[in-house]
């Protein structure tokens, strides 16, 4: 952010040079590197839902643990007892 | 806002920034080593060292970033909502935090049951590397959009452009008309 925008602008409206007289020129749309990166937004968040839902819906690094319920209560005992102390 | 606010506040954000992808990738070298470690003593200092680099330096540097960003758009003329590189920084850097704060007290968790689990408990802890590069990631695209800020106005930036041609040739017309008239 230390350039001025400015001259950012300055750029930008190069090409609508010609329209800068009359006060309703059109808005030239969205840059191509905006929608480029919103696909791949979209395809990177659909990617890790996928992953997430393969994995079981858990994530984080406390999903290796196992339940209460579950096959290593003594882990859960623990944390509770450390928690509590 | 004066220069040499805009010049402290930027430096306050530059700082926060790149200190925050700095902290990540100490925070990515212990999660591999809690990952890849099968000494117990190793991968619960890892643990708790992810524990404290989270809360005492991510946290603080993610909130000093987002502050100090929001200040520096909003002081000065590239605006928060008038170029889209501004916007989807702010948008990143936002996600980022959110996902920063809502985790963090899972890692908090999970280094207090590193402190009393066994040698094969620790095994199943893996090392919070899913988070941590995502993270990294997200914070990279901010860095390069913040370096090259590509060019292209929201259309509310470019509304503001045209009102602000508009003002000044008006401005310019009429000065050209008084000094016409004398």
């Amino acid at each position: 952010m230390t350039e001025s925008p400015l001259s950012a602008n300055a750029a930008e409206g190069a090409d609508s040079t010609a329209a800068r007289g009359s006060a309703a020129a059109a808005y030239p749309g969205t840059p191509r590197w905006v929608k480029l990166g919103a696909i791949i937004a979209v395809v990177v968040i659909l990617l890790v839902v996928l992953i997430m839902v393969i994995a079981g819906g858990e994530h984080g690094p406390m999903r290796h643990i196992p339940s209460a319920s579950g096959t290593a209560p003594h882990v859960a005992v623990a944390l509770l007892a450390s928690r509590s102390s | 806002m004066t220069p040499g606010w805009r010049k402290l506040v930027l430096s306050v954000h530059l700082t926060s920034s790149l200190g925050w992808i700095g902290a990540v990738i100490a925070y990515v070298a212990l999660g591999i080593a809690a990952m890849a470690n099968r000494d117990p003593a190793t991968v619960r200092g890892a643990w708790m060292a992810m524990e404290l680099v989270g809360w005492i330096v991510i946290v603080p540097l993610a909130l000093a970033a987002l502050v100090t960003g929001l200040v520096i758009s909003l002081g000065t003329a590239w605006g928060l909502f008038r170029h889209y590189w501004v916007l989807i920084s702010l948008a990143l850097t936002l996600l980022a935090t959110l996902i920063l704060i809502l985790h963090m007290p899972s890692v908090s968790a999970t280094a207090a049951l590193a402190r009393v689990a066994d040698s094969s408990q620790l095994g199943q802890l893996g090392g919070d590397l899913g988070h941590a590069v995502g993270g990294l990631v997200v914070l990279l695209v901010v860095t390069v959009l913040n370096v090259y800020k590509p060019q292209g106005l929201t259309p509310y930036g470019w509304r503001k452009q045209q009102e602000a041609r508009t003002r000044t040739a008006d401005g310019h017309s009429m000065t050209r008309e008084g000094l016409l008239s004398r």
